[in-house]
């Protein structure tokens, strides 16, 4: 019996056409080869799916899904399966980050209603197919949501994701404020440890 | 008078008082008591410095101050 | 001539109207550097130089100049007021005018004065005043701006026109010209009579040979010595520029490397910072899950839902099944007991011995024997099959029962389970503790980046202080100083050289000129036939002689006028010399044309490396005493306008020195650093003691130095 992960692993997440030059060519080096104004600028990430990524954990903080259009000719796929993101080849600086796909696994499981006990009964409504479907069109919606949030900021300003350190800051506001009391906190109780 | 002496008497002097040039030249220091004197003197060396000195502050080329010398001297000597 | 007053007006750091007024003996005028001394002597000589007769806008004071509207004009003048057979006064002005926001035109040039003849003034140029009462010759002797002016013997310019001013007799080096030139001439001419002459036509050729041979030479060498010590003055003049940048030349050094180690800091800086990718970490580090925390904990919740429930779910079901499972059994009984077969009681024998029972034909249970055939005997045969059916039938009905009794078939709960186990623990600790590592890393960059702005400031700092040296070091390039440092060594090597070969040279011209009197005196002792070459030959002797005559008159003249400098001088060193220090001052002939003034102790020997005091001393001394001889001759007094040199008297001894030039009867005008301590204040307890009229001129407070339109002179009088 395949594990239920591996075969989340197996598919390749779409999202929609009209985001790829906006925002997959703008800020990561997706489809090269292809002449576009961004180019001039170096691109802040690698392979397309890493937008894809930072535009899902957009979704998924903000808890916000949003779906994706129907027509079948307006979506694409990042250009690696799910089980190879984060597998990048050291090139120079940047390091592999595998582990993300564990953790994007269990917000997805999380996030989604799916009924295991029916699955795990063997019940023939609930094919594990079904619920990688299901796991798959909830990580499509929260990216969908997330590209919609960036191409808006870009609409009010599009210099906005070329600030320094601009997909940082993006992320540290949904730090909570008394997490990051707790934990100053928490580090400071644990100085005397490491000392 | 002794009076004021011109630049032209002081260099007069100043040469004519030369050791050796008297010597050479036969003349005491009687023989140029003024300027003027000292332009017609007998003495060819003691007229051909005073000359020199004349021709000079009047203004003469130096062409003219030597032709009138030698002239002079040629005749005399 | 006694200057009375000069009034500086807007020229320059002299804002507003500046006026001096000046006694008849010494008037002391204080400043530090960049105070205006040095303009003050660049007025006077603008207003004393003829030759300067155009309006020049960068003349102007910055500060006036700034303050102009548009339409404005102002005054841009130098006059002073002096003495000279009745009250003179000359003065050199134009105006400046501000046509628009970044325009300035100048006109209306003049340079004018007047004289008083009884109670009349009345006016005359400047320039007429300048040739009658300040001529150049005074000039040159009077004023003296900066060390470089004071040794006046330098430029054989310079003593040349002393001479001629001074001395005795005037004219000499013409008349020396001159009767060379007769000389030379009458030579010429009787050789030529002696080529013709058959007695001696033949050594005459020999020795016209010779001569002209031995001119050659005497002409080469004396090229060669002047290009030699051209060469040599060059090297020394370059020496001097490096030794006297030799601080700054070291200095600069260090600068160039304080530069290079702060700019190497800089780069690291700015490399560490750029290291800092805080876009891509959020993949590479996953510090995209700083704010997961409550999203795994909800995974983690669920999966444990999951799992709890399945468990319950299935004991409920294994429950279920167990009550199942007993119901049946008694059900099974009772059925058997239905249908009339009886099952053996569980104490009875088992499979076993029951077919122990019928191959021995005997029951064991009861003992009786059960042979083969018997009711007894079929009986125990159909209840072993009946015990192999039923366990048949069991087991048949156990290995089905799994199958379909089984409530769950997968196991992806179990996988979540593992999941949750996995992501838990530590791995859920680091997760959390993400923003903070997150924000220590931005504090940290804060820190980065503002020791870069510390390192760059550092380096500014050293760039403004190279900038500031170059300024010092002014008339050096910055390569020259770098490059120069390491050609020193070099110099002194090509100096040393130039020096062995004018030795040699003069050597050589020496024997040349020897040789050309050996020459001469052959030809004076040739006996020539005719007569004319006879007379030629007399002729040629005279002029020789009187030639000679005036050059031993000139020589004589010189020495006697040095001299009598020297002896002048020397009554002045001895005035100002007031402690322990006794020396004489000696003026030495260096060359033809150049003399030195030297100073040596009493008994006899060269001071070689006098002090600063002793040089100023010994300086004056001389000045005054050429002051002394002009005035005789002139019968009218000049005044001496000195910028003085760094007298380092200490002590007392400035006090005392200056108020001995007080004493002395001439004018005098000093501009000087002595008298400020450190910081650029006035020693109150030494000016106490002078006799003279002081004034102190300083930049005013607040100033920018880049902003020239900040920067003014004041004077204040002090005494």
């Amino acid at each position: 019996m395949e594990k239920l992960y591996d075969l989340w692993a197996k598919r390749n997440p779409e999202w929609e056409k009209r985001f790829e030059e906006p925002i997959f060519k703008t800020f990561a080096d997706y489809g090269k080869g292809n002449t576009s104004l961004s180019e001039t600028r170096g691109k802040i990430f690698g392979a397309g799916y890493e937008i894809f990524i930072i535009a899902f954990f957009i979704g998924l903080y903000f808890d916000q899904t949003r779906k994706l259009t129907d027509d079948k000719e307006e979506r694409k796929t990042c250009g690696q399966a799910i089980q190879y993101w984060g597998n990048i080849e050291t090139r120079g600086i940047r390091q592999t980050y595998g582990a993300i796909r564990d953790y994007i696994f269990a917000a997805l499981i999380a996030k989604t209603d799916i009924d295991l006990i029916a699955l795990d009964k063997g019940d023939p409504k609930v094919t594990p197919r079904k619920v990688v479907d299901a796991l798959v069109e909830k990580m499509e919606e929260y990216a969908n949501f997330g590209l919609y949030y960036m191409e808006e900021q870009l609409i009010d300003n599009p210099d906005y994701f070329f600030r320094d350190k601009a997909f940082l800051r993006l992320f540290l506001q949904f730090i909570p404020q008394q997490k990051e009391e707790e934990q100053q906190a928490q580090d400071s109780d644990d100085l005397p440890e490491e000392l | 008078m002794i009076g004021y002496k011109t630049n032209n008497d002081k260099m007069l002097t100043a040469v004519l008082l030369n050791q050796h040039l008297m010597e050479v030249g036969g003349y005491s220091e009687k023989d140029f008591t003024t300027f003027d004197q000292a332009l017609v003197s007998l003495n060819p060396i003691v007229r051909t410095v005073a000359r020199i000195i004349q021709g000079h502050s009047e203004g003469n080329t130096s062409k003219n101050i030597y032709n009138e010398i030698t002239d002079y001297l040629k005749k005399t000597v | 001539m006694i200057i009375k007053n000069l009034t500086i007006k807007n020229y320059r750091s002299y804002y507003g109207e500046c006026s001096f007024d000046f006694t008849s003996g010494l008037t002391l005028i204080i400043g530090d550097n960049g105070d205006g001394k040095t303009t003050f002597f660049d007025a006077l000589k603008w207003l004393l130089d003829p030759a300067l007769e155009k309006a020049d806008i960068n003349n102007i004071s910055e500060m006036r100049k700034s303050e102009l509207e548009i339409g404005e004009v102002e005054t841009v003048s130098v006059s002073m007021t002096f003495d000279h057979d009745g009250e003179k006064m000359i003065e050199k002005s134009f105006i400046v005018e501000r046509v628009n926001e970044d325009k300035y035109i100048t006109r209306s040039f003049s340079f004018k004065g007047y004289e008083t003849q009884g109670a009349e003034r009345f006016p005359v140029t400047g320039k007429s005043l300048i040739v009658r009462c300040f001529d150049s010759f005074i000039q040159r002797y009077s004023m003296f701006k900066g060390e470089s002016t004071l040794n006046v013997f330098d430029d054989p310019d310079a003593l040349k026109m002393l001479v001629d001013k001074l001395s005795d007799i005037r004219e000499f080096d013409e008349y020396v010209e001159m009767t060379d030139e007769f000389e030379a001439k009458s030579g010429t001419a009787y050789e030529k009579e002696c080529k013709n002459d058959k007695k001696t036509e033949r050594e005459a050729h020999i020795l016209e040979g010779q001569k002209t041979e031995v001119n050659a030479r005497i002409n080469n060498t004396r090229r060669d010595i002047r290009d030699t010590e051209k060469s040599a003055d060059l090297f020394a003049s370059r020496i001097e520029v490096l030794e006297k940048n030799q601080e700054a030349s070291e200095r600069y050094q260090e600068l160039k490397k304080l530069i290079k180690a702060r700019e190497e800091d800089v780069l690291q800086w700015k490399s560490r910072i750029s290291a800092q990718n805080f876009n891509v970490n959020l993949l590479d580090k996953l510090w995209i899950l700083a704010s997961f925390s409550p999203i795994l904990k909800e995974f983690r919740e669920k999966a444990s839902a999951f799992s709890k429930e399945k468990r319950r779910l299935h004991d409920l079901f294994v429950a279920q099944r167990a009550k199942e499972e007993g119901r049946q059994e008694v059900l099974d009984e009772i059925s058997s007991l239905a249908n009339g077969t009886s099952r053996l009681p569980w104490y009875l024998p088992d499979q076993e011995t029951m077919q122990e029972m019928i191959d021995d034909e005997i029951c064991k249970v009861c003992g009786r024997p059960a042979a083969k055939g018997t009711d007894a005997y079929e009986f125990m045969v159909a209840k072993l099959n009946e015990f192999k059916k039923h366990l048949e039938e069991k087991k048949k009905a156990q290995e089905e029962k799994p199958k379909e009794e089984e409530l769950f078939v997968n196991r992806y709960i179990e996988q979540m389970h593992n999941l949750s186990i996995s992501l838990g623990g530590s791995k859920a600790q680091d997760i959390s503790e993400l923003s903070g590592t997150i924000y220590d890393r931005l504090e940290l960059l804060e820190t980065f980046k503002r020791e870069l702005a510390k390192a760059e400031e550092k380096l500014q700092d050293a760039l403004d202080d190279k900038a500031r040296l170059l300024i010092q070091v002014e008339g050096v390039t910055e390569e020259q100083l770098d490059l120069d440092f390491q050609n020193l060594k070099g110099f002194f090597e090509q100096k040393g050289k130039a020096e062995k070969r004018l030795v040699e040279l003069r050597e050589e011209l020496r024997k040349a000129e020897a040789l050309k009197k050996e020459i001469e005196d052959r030809y004076d002792s040739l006996n020539p036939g005719s007569s004319m070459a006879k007379v030629y030959q007399k002729v040629h002797i005279i002029l020789r002689n009187i030639s000679e005559a005036f050059k031993e008159a000139k020589e004589f003249n010189l020495t006697r006028f040095l001299f009598e400098i020297q002896t002048l001088a020397n009554e002045y060193l001895e005035r100002l010399n007031t402690q322990d220090f006794h020396g004489i001052i000696k003026l030495v002939r260096t060359s033809q044309d150049t003399t030195e003034i030297r100073l040596l102790s009493t008994n006899g020997r060269a001071i070689t490396d006098p002090s600063g005091s002793q040089l100023t001393t010994m300086y004056m001394s001389v000045l005054f005493a050429i002051s002394d001889l002009t005035s005789s001759k002139r019968d009218e007094n000049y005044p001496l306008i000195f910028d003085a040199p760094t007298s380092s008297f200490g002590g007392m001894k400035e006090s005392g020195f200056y108020n001995i030039i007080d004493s002395i009867e001439k004018q005098c005008i000093i501009v000087t650093k002595d008298f400020l301590d450190d910081r650029g204040n006035i020693d109150e307890a030494k000016i106490d003691q002078l006799t003279c009229t002081v004034y102190r001129i300083q930049k005013e407070a607040g100033f920018n130095q880049d902003d020239l339109s900040t920067i003014r002179t004041i004077i204040t009088p002090i005494k």
